[in-house]
Formats: C-alpha cells, structure tokens, sequence
C-alpha cells in the first residue's frame, strides 16, 4: 500500500477541495456516457 | 419527462434489450453525483424487461440532459449548522401499469445534502393519506439512522 495524496479522482467521481468547500461531481463519467451513446452533438 | 406517462407500450417496437439495461446502469451511477436525475432513470429502468422505442426515447432524452449539464455536482461546505433536516414527497399514482406509486426524499445535514432516495412503493393504495404516510415512514428510517450515526461519530 502506498500514499498517494489527498483524493481527487475515483471510480469516476472528481472530487475539488477548495478554500471551505468540497466539490464532487462526475463531469468526465457524465460525457464519457453521453459519448459512449453517441448523443453528444445533439442539444435539444 | 414530467407530462410523459410511460406505459409497457406493447404494441410498439421492440428495442435491444442488452444495449438498454447498460444505458439505464450508465445512468444510476451517475446518479451518485446529480440527484435531480434519481427519479427518471428508476422510471425507465421499469421496462427493462421489455424496452420498447418509446422507452429509448425517454432515456434518450435523460442523456441529452446530461449532456447539456455535464458539470453539475454537489457542494459541500464546512461552515454550516449541523440540523439534521429530512424532506419527502410521492406521487399519486404515478405508474400507469401497476397503480403504485413512488416515495422520494432527500436529507440536510445543516446545507449539506447527504442523502436522497426514490423508489417505487411496494403496495397499491387508496389513498393519498397512506401514501404519504409510506413516504414519511421511508424518510424518517432514513433520518433515525443517520441520526444514530452521527452520534456514534459524536457530531452534534
């Protein structure tokens, strides 16, 4: 087992600490699905 | 998708069965992050059995919102009360094949959002008393379990 910094990206999930706040999001999963469906050049 | 009532749709045409189960899971793993989608893609997962085109459209159209909203996510913050606050609503009637219908809620730790669920419930009611009811009864398990966690975590 090996240290490897404070958390940022797992299993998809992207999570930004910033000053008092702590971001979790998932944008690179979200467009990988939406590419991965073919939907990404549609926008309505 | 909320003026939509899906249907089993059995007359319509039959879609690949395979390619939409894995689309709907695409789905509830992202729910982990963006709970405004934690209702529809359950809805949709109902006709997985079956998926019919009309129901590839509708999840279609999940995608396409998430391709527009890509970036959402949630935000936690360290400066904020610790009030443990639950919230619940259900729709009436909301599946058209089988009558029942689906408990929601979320839960606040002071602004933080920590947890959420959707589900269908599990028996057809008469009415919207008891269904409200079910949906508080789902809630409150879910707050008095929190509740005991976070005094198993001494957080006040």
């Amino acid at each position: 087992m090996s240290l490897v910094g404070e958390l940022t990206y797992f299993l998809g999930m992207q999570v930004n600490p910033m000053e008092d706040t702590i971001f979790i999001s998932q944008s690179k999963y979200a467009k990988s699905i939406v590419k991965k469906f073919g939907l990404e050049n549609t926008n309505n | 998708m909320t003026h939509i009532k899906l249907t089993k749709d059995d007359s319509g045409v039959n879609f690949d069965q395979t390619l939409y189960m894995s689309m709907i899971g695409s789905l509830f793993y992202h729910t982990t992050s963006k709970h405004d989608i934690t209702f529809v893609p359950g809805v949709c997962s109902r006709y997985q059995a079956e998926p019919k085109t009309s129901h590839l459209t509708q999840v279609k159209r999940i995608i396409k919102y998430i391709n527009r909203t890509y970036d959402y996510g949630i935000l936690y913050s360290h400066v904020t009360g610790s009030m443990l606050v639950g919230y619940c609503n259900v729709d009436w009637d909301g599946s058209t094949d089988d009558r029942k219908s689906t408990s929601g809620g979320c839960l606040f730790l002071g602004n933080n959002l920590i947890s959420w669920f959707s589900k269908k419930q599990n028996c057809v009611s008469l009415s919207t008393t008891k269904i409200e009811y079910i949906a508080a009864g789902s809630s409150c398990t879910q707050l008095l379990w929190i509740k005991q966690m976070l005094k198993e975590y001494n957080v006040e």
